[in-house]
């Protein structure tokens, strides 16, 4: 089987075969690796990599594969199940939220002049405080959130006029 | 002795008290917001009741349906944890009120140092030495600045009526000072619906050691030594550990006699604990009481052998304390680290989204006090901690060692943690040598975030070997679990345990 993943925006290709002998033989690249796999009781692996033992977690959630080796934990994304990334809306910038949390105020209203630094909203996740700034000066064009709201990350919360 | 008592609390906090409560044949009630439905403490708890929506203030703060739930229940007590209620005069009171017992100090020791101005009124009279600084409760800006000026900059700003690094600003110029006077305090009336403020000396090199003190209705009060908790990111603690390697023991036996003084002066009753800012030239002043449990309790139970929330249960119930101060003795060197869902790479922001697998590290002297199990998920509503991971050993380079190899051992799936931030903390040269000031971590965030690994081809190979062999690892295990032989399950009971009202 041929896997792709990606990492730190790299792309990572692994070919996993079956040998004969009921060990595995991966092919990365230029090399290749005897492995010996295995599964623990806790739900991990038993691996031995070229003689070497190691004990590695790993679990999925959609396109996202999570491994725990070494006392080190890798994120990576499984490419050819990869759906368009997820993330802020186009042109939305600094001006979408950053993460899930609550509208705790916004400091300005529809048509409003601001300068570059001003403090537009201000959410509030756990304990803490998020102030979302102007990027730029303009005027303020669509106000999509009010006090109170509960917004998910990535959702736009205001819309600024390009000066 | 108190025979059943309500936990209005959540998460490992709550876990804990629930263990405390069963090794001393008490039964033990869960509260549980709808989002904690299927939480740890739930399960473990002899009963569970659905107090509300996951928003703190339709649950976890709602002081009327809590003691309802304490009294149709039949409990005789309750116990606050940390956070949330546990200093919280009025809801101490409230179960007083209702003639349940308080697990915790009167609701007049806690007023008193609930009020962080008027602590330090007390705190001066009884002899503690306090930092600088200047308190008024209707200064006007203009006082505030003349003030600031007498003191010296940098000043800290800081609520009066709360803790937990809530309303804290720091001001380096007075041109500065208007915007974090009224940051403050809208902060402050946000988090403890009370604007007030106050202003104090900030220390440059300062250590934060706190002294936990334990009193009884017999008239005792002991103190059961330091914890340094100066590892801290924007005031929040990340590292405590047991001894200060900064503390002599004169400065020892001066801070233990203060805090204890501290605890006398507000007739303190159960566990609590006096901060200290500690210069590195050894001298301290009172920064302020926490009037409950510490999350960092555990390093002083692991120096000192004495298990601390039993205790404070035994002495709720009128018992004595069962040992005298001289009894008491600094047992090697204890660390804990915080384990959060937290991305250091990215600011900091918590990591929402669910835990997939949590195995805890197993090895001697090395406790896990966690609140979270494999296909939890953490929410925007709590504070993002997945555990605490305490360890001891007999000198702190050993015990430095033992937690490096227990974060390692620490597996956490599904989520961003910490723990690599805290690694690289341990590895550094200031942590080594224990010469870690509140601020170092922020003054050094760039150096200290760590890098993104490098993809070795072995993790590459585990990832392949996974998706071949184990498509449904997780599930697996989950559903693997035996349900019918864990007496604590709610599965199992016969009660009014509800799920998802």
């Amino acid at each position: 089987m041929n896997y792709t993943y990606e990492y730190n925006g790299e792309m990572h290709a692994i070919k996993l075969e079956r040998s004969p002998d009921g060990s595995l033989q991966a092919v990365i690249g230029e090399d290749t690796y005897t492995v010996h796999a295995s599964d623990l009781p806790d739900g991990g692996y038993l691996l031995r990599i070229n003689g070497r033992r190691l004990i590695a977690h790993s679990t999925a959630d959609n396109d996202a594969r999570y491994i725990h080796l070494d006392g080190t934990q890798y994120q990576l994304d499984k490419v050819d199940a990869r759906r368009r990334k997820r993330g802020s809306a186009a042109g939305g910038g600094d001006l979408t939220a950053e993460m899930p949390g609550q509208v705790m105020e916004v400091r300005v209203a529809l048509g409003d002049a601001v300068a570059h630094g001003d403090v537009l909203v201000v959410l509030e996740a756990m304990k803490m405080e998020i102030r979302v700034i102007a990027p730029h000066d303009g005027t303020i064009e669509k106000l999509h959130v009010t006090t109170g709201d509960v917004v998910e990350r990535g959702q736009n919360l205001v819309e600024i006029t390009e000066e | 002795m108190l025979k059943k008592c309500l936990i209005a609390n959540r998460g490992e906090i709550a876990v804990r008290i629930i263990r405390a409560c069963h090794e001393l044949g008490m039964q033990a009630v869960a509260v549980y917001s709808d989002a904690d439905a299927n939480a740890k403490h739930t399960q473990l708890a002899d009963e569970a009741y659905n107090i509300g929506a996951p928003p703190p203030n339709q649950s976890y703060l709602d002081t009327e349906t809590l003691i309802t739930v304490a009294k149709q229940s039949g409990c005789d007590c309750v116990h606050p944890g940390y956070g949330f209620l546990s200093e919280n005069a009025e809801f101490a009171q409230a179960v007083m009120d209702a003639g349940l017992t308080w697990v915790g100090p009167a609701p007049d020791a806690i007023r008193a140092m609930g009020v962080k101005t008027e602590a330090r009124r007390i705190m001066q009279e009884a002899g503690v030495p306090v930092v600088p600084g200047f308190q008024s409760a209707d200064a006007t800006d203009t006082e505030f600045a003349q003030a600031a000026d007498d003191i010296g900059y940098p000043v800290m700003v800081k609520a009066a009526g709360g803790g937990g690094g809530k309303g804290i600003r720091v001001v380096h110029h007075p041109d500065d000072l208007a915007e974090a006077l009224q940051g403050a305090r809208s902060e402050a009336q946000k988090a403890f619906n009370d604007a007030r403020i106050f202003l104090e000396r900030y220390i440059e090199q300062g250590r934060h050691i706190e002294i936990q003190v334990i009193a009884d209705t017999h008239g005792n009060t002991l103190h059961l030594f330091e914890r340094e908790c100066s590892t801290q990111r924007r005031h929040q603690k990340i590292i405590e550990e047991s001894p200060s390697p900064l503390v002599t023991p004169q400065m020892r036996a001066e801070m233990g006699a203060a805090a204890v003084a501290a605890a006398e002066a507000v007739d303190y009753v159960n566990a609590g604990t006096v901060e200290f800012i500690a210069t590195p030239q050894g001298e301290f002043f009172f920064l302020e009481m926490n009037t409950r449990l510490q999350v960092e309790h555990p390093v002083t139970e692991m120096v000192t052998g004495v298990d601390l929330v039993k205790l404070q249960l035994k002495i709720a119930s009128g018992e004595a304390i069962p040992f005298t101060q001289d009894d008491l003795k600094q047992n090697g060197h204890s660390i804990e680290c915080r384990i959060y869902a937290e991305d250091a790479r990215n600011n900091f922001l918590p990591a929402i989204g669910t835990v997939q697998q949590f195995i805890p590290p197993q090895a001697p002297s090395v406790r896990v006090d966690s609140g979270i199990q494999s296909r939890d998920a953490i929410t925007i509503h709590y504070d993002p901690m997945i555990a605490k991971l305490i360890v001891h050993d007999s000198t702190r380079d050993a015990a430095i060692q033992r937690m490096k190899t227990a974060l390692d051992e620490t597996v956490i799936l599904g989520t961003t943690t910490n723990i690599d931030f805290l690694q690289v903390i341990l590895e550094d040269e200031a942590f080594a040598s224990g010469t870690i000031t509140t601020r170092y971590v922020d003054e050094n965030l760039q150096d200290l975030l760590p890098d993104k690994p490098n993809l070795p081809p072995q993790a590459l190979i585990a990832a392949a070997v996974a998706e071949m062999l184990g498509t449904s690892q997780a599930t697996t295990v989950v559903s693997g679990e035996k349900q019918g032989s864990d007496p604590y399950s709610p599965w199992n009971k016969t009660d009014n345990f509800r799920i998802g009202e």
